[in-house]
């Protein structure tokens, strides 16, 4: 690595150090509720029917947490739990820790980044921050077998 | 630095870079089991075993649909307001047409209900959740309500299908991953 690039990525620690602290937000929760309700047709729901609420994801603090539900008419809630990345918008289907997103989600997410003044370098790591446990427990869908120790 | 984030960059120091840690993050450890999701099996392992004894299923699968649908036990429903006590570990709802009409009949167990939302449904309806007094009544409702759905079913796959086909709103793919973090957490 060279000396330039070895002070960059010295330079970019030492920043991400020093804001990460004080967990700054850039987005608020208006904002990142709009968000969730503008990815819900990734999931195949339309904000239409959907009722956005608070949802206490103690295991994920720092984001922004909600359980979107409609009436399922089965005699079921139809629930999803989203959780909203506070610093690039980022909106994560919390328990299949998966990214969701839409076109004008994606726009928006943009919109947030150029006005957050961060350094485009930062965006990736920030971006990969997930919420709970997605980064340090992998949920690879199983096999679909259960083990006898199990049962 | 970032928690959870393990940035190598020592190679600056070393043979003069091109080391292979070089600016990669790396991969932290993997926990077996999330905190969130140990607490919540420890709390209902035995509740919920009592009723896929009663259905012929897992409680691995029992703790994961409720766990997913209680949000590991933060979701809106699971928290009292006024004479509604919460619980609603699975979410079971009944539906009225009016909000002013007489709540259907009361769901086995149920202590009553919490009207979540005033958007009607596309069946034109608007959706009570029912509450409980505990997992135990829950789970109990639950095995009388919907347990013919998933009789003698242990197979994860095919209990997560079950679900997805019948109100439950969650993907095959995620029931099964949730079904094997609950397992990993099985005391």
């Amino acid at each position: 690595m060279s000396i330039r690039a070895c002070f960059f990525v010295f330079a970019l620690i030492l920043w991400v150090s020093m804001t990460s602290p004080a967990i700054e937000r850039t987005i608020d929760e208006q904002t990142a509720r709009r968000l969730v309700e503008g990815a819900l047709p990734a999931l195949g729901e339309s904000p239409k029917w959907m009722n956005v609420g608070p949802w206490r994801y103690y295991w994920a603090p720092e984001f922004y947490n909600f359980s979107v539900y409609r009436a399922g008419g089965q005699g079921v809630l139809v629930i999803y739990y989203i959780s909203v990345n506070p610093w690039t918008g980022d909106v994560w289907d919390a328990m299949a820790c998966k990214r969701i997103t839409t076109p004008e989600t994606k726009k928006e997410q943009d919109g947030i980044w150029k006005q957050s003044g961060i350094p485009s370098e930062a965006r990736e790591t920030l971006s990969n921050r997930s919420p709970a446990d997605c980064t340090t427990y992998t949920r690879t869908g199983g096999t679909g077998k259960e083990s006898p120790a199990n049962r | 630095m970032l928690a959870g984030e393990g940035w190598e960059v020592f190679g600056c120091f070393g043979d003069g870079g091109g080391g292979t840690g070089g600016d990669q993050p790396t991969q932290p450890k993997k926990p077996p089991c999330p905190a969130n999701v140990k607490n919540f099996v420890n709390a209902h392992i035995g509740d919920a075993t009592t009723a896929a004894d009663l259905i012929g299923t897992s409680p691995v699968d029992i703790l994961a649909l409720s766990g997913y649908e209680s949000g590991w036990g933060g979701g809106e429903f699971m928290t009292a307001q006024g004479s509604y006590t919460g619980n609603a570990f699975f979410n079971l709802e009944g539906e009225i047409p009016t909000q002013t009409s007489t709540t259907p009949t009361t769901l086995y167990l149920s202590t009553g209900w919490s009207q979540p939302s005033n958007k009607k449904n596309p069946d034109n309806q608007y959706a009570i959740v029912a509450g409980y007094a505990n997992y135990y009544d829950a789970a109990m409702s639950f095995v009388n309500y919907k347990g013919g759905l998933f009789g003698n079913v242990t197979d994860p796959t095919a209990f997560g299908t079950i679900a997805s086909k019948n109100g439950f709103g969650i993907s095959v793919s995620t029931f099964v991953s949730i079904a094997n973090m609950v397992a990993n957490c099985l005391p």
